[in-house]
């Protein structure tokens, strides 16, 4: 299952027209505290975070994450969205919270 | 001069601290224990400070007291401001205050507390003091600095509401005047910090004190020309050191 499929099956929206869509996340991590993300994520993982600090994407980059997706209507800043376009990691963002989204991108089969 | 600092120290108005904490019982103990420079720095609020510079004309003279606040960032990390005078503290608090994203919950008002050098009770902060403001990091560094305060990231070794901790590497863009960690911080703590923080800045060790049992004798000092706020400003942006007890210095 890509981004662009996901954009397709949940009420997702894409946070800039130049991201690829077409990479597959391999299972997710939810976290805030970028410490934690970087200890515990794994590359290739979709990451459901509200933290919206430019180091996100510094992070993102160290972990190999594949794409950001922000709940509750959570939108990044513009300097965090350039940052994602120059390393090339996707940002969306959904109403949902995190809990509702988690469950249902596992349903879609991201685990 | 050689003079001792701890620039982290809440009052009672600080939700969190206790009732203890008025402002002729911080300038004792903080003077008891050998500190030459405190720095009054409550929650996202500045209303004791003006008190406790007061209280320490009257009950322990000689005590350099700065007006400070400590500010909560929207990705709630803590970073504390010393002013220059009590006016810019009041104007930096009103900027603070109207970007708190939370409003009060039950019954939290009541514990904060305002009170006068005396300790009589002149009324409660209105705002809830506990909650983050919609500033980024880098957003609270500049609105400290364009009052000419310090900026000062809070406990950066801690896991709650640390820098480090919650964003996970130092941002590039902040700037800062200085870097606190706590005072228990192990060597090899300070160790894997210096390796995260740009070379230059400075690191201090406070007591963060929320109690009286938490002031202790200082771990932080600087050589300075005297006690005013622009000897400090200059010795952190020129000598960039800081000994500590143990190594030296
Ligand atoms: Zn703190
Ligand atoms: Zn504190």
């Amino acid at each position: 299952m890509t981004f662009r499929e996901l954009l397709g099956n949940l009420p997702l929206e894409n946070l800039g027209d130049d991201f690829d869509l077409d990479k597959s996340p391999r299972g997710g991590y939810v976290g805030d505290l970028l410490s934690n993300v970087m200890r515990f994520a794994k590359e290739g993982n979709v990451w459901i975070t509200v933290q919206t600090h430019i180091n996100v994407i510094a992070v993102a980059t160290l972990v190999g994450i594949s794409g950001i997706i922000f709940p509750c209507g959570v939108e990044p800043p513009e300097e965090t969205i350039k940052k994602a376009r120059e390393e090339h990691i996707a940002l969306l963002t959904t109403k949902l919270d995190a809990f509702t989204l988690c469950g249902k991108i596992y349903e879609l089969g991201i685990r | 001069m050689r003079f001792a600092l701890d620039l982290h120290i809440h009052t009672l108005l600080s939700p969190c601290a206790g009732i203890e904490m008025i402002p002729v019982n911080i300038v004792r103990r903080v003077q008891e224990v050998g500190i030459d420079i405190m720095a009054v720095t409550d929650h996202n609020a500045v209303g004791n400070a003006e008190s406790v510079i007061k209280s320490a004309l009257k009950y322990a003279p000689g005590l350099g007291v700065f007006p400070g606040i400590e500010v909560t960032s929207k990705e709630e990390v803590h970073i504390l401001g010393i002013l220059p005078s009590v006016e810019s503290a009041r104007k930096l608090e009103s900027m603070i205050h109207s970007h708190l994203v939370n409003p009060p919950v039950k019954d939290s008002l009541a514990e904060q507390l305002i009170v006068d050098e005396d300790a009589n009770f002149i009324r409660y902060e209105e705002h809830f003091l506990m909650g983050a403001t919609d500033f980024s990091v880098e957003e609270v560094s500049d609105l400290i600095h364009s009052f000419d305060g310090i900026v000062i990231p809070a406990h950066i070794d801690r896991e709650s509401f640390g820098l480090i901790y919650n964003l996970g590497l130092f941002p590039p863009d902040l700037e800062v005047d200085a870097v606190e960690v706590s005072k228990f911080a192990k060597e090899s703590t300070l160790v894997n910090l210096r390796r995260l923080i740009p070379p230059d800045v400075p690191v201090l060790f406070s007591s963060d004190a929320h109690f009286l049992d938490d002031i202790v004798p200082p771990r932080s000092f600087l050589e300075l020309m005297d006690k005013s706020f622009d000897s400090l400003k200059e010795a952190l942006k020129n000598y960039g050191y800081v000994r500590n007890h143990k190594t030296g210095g």
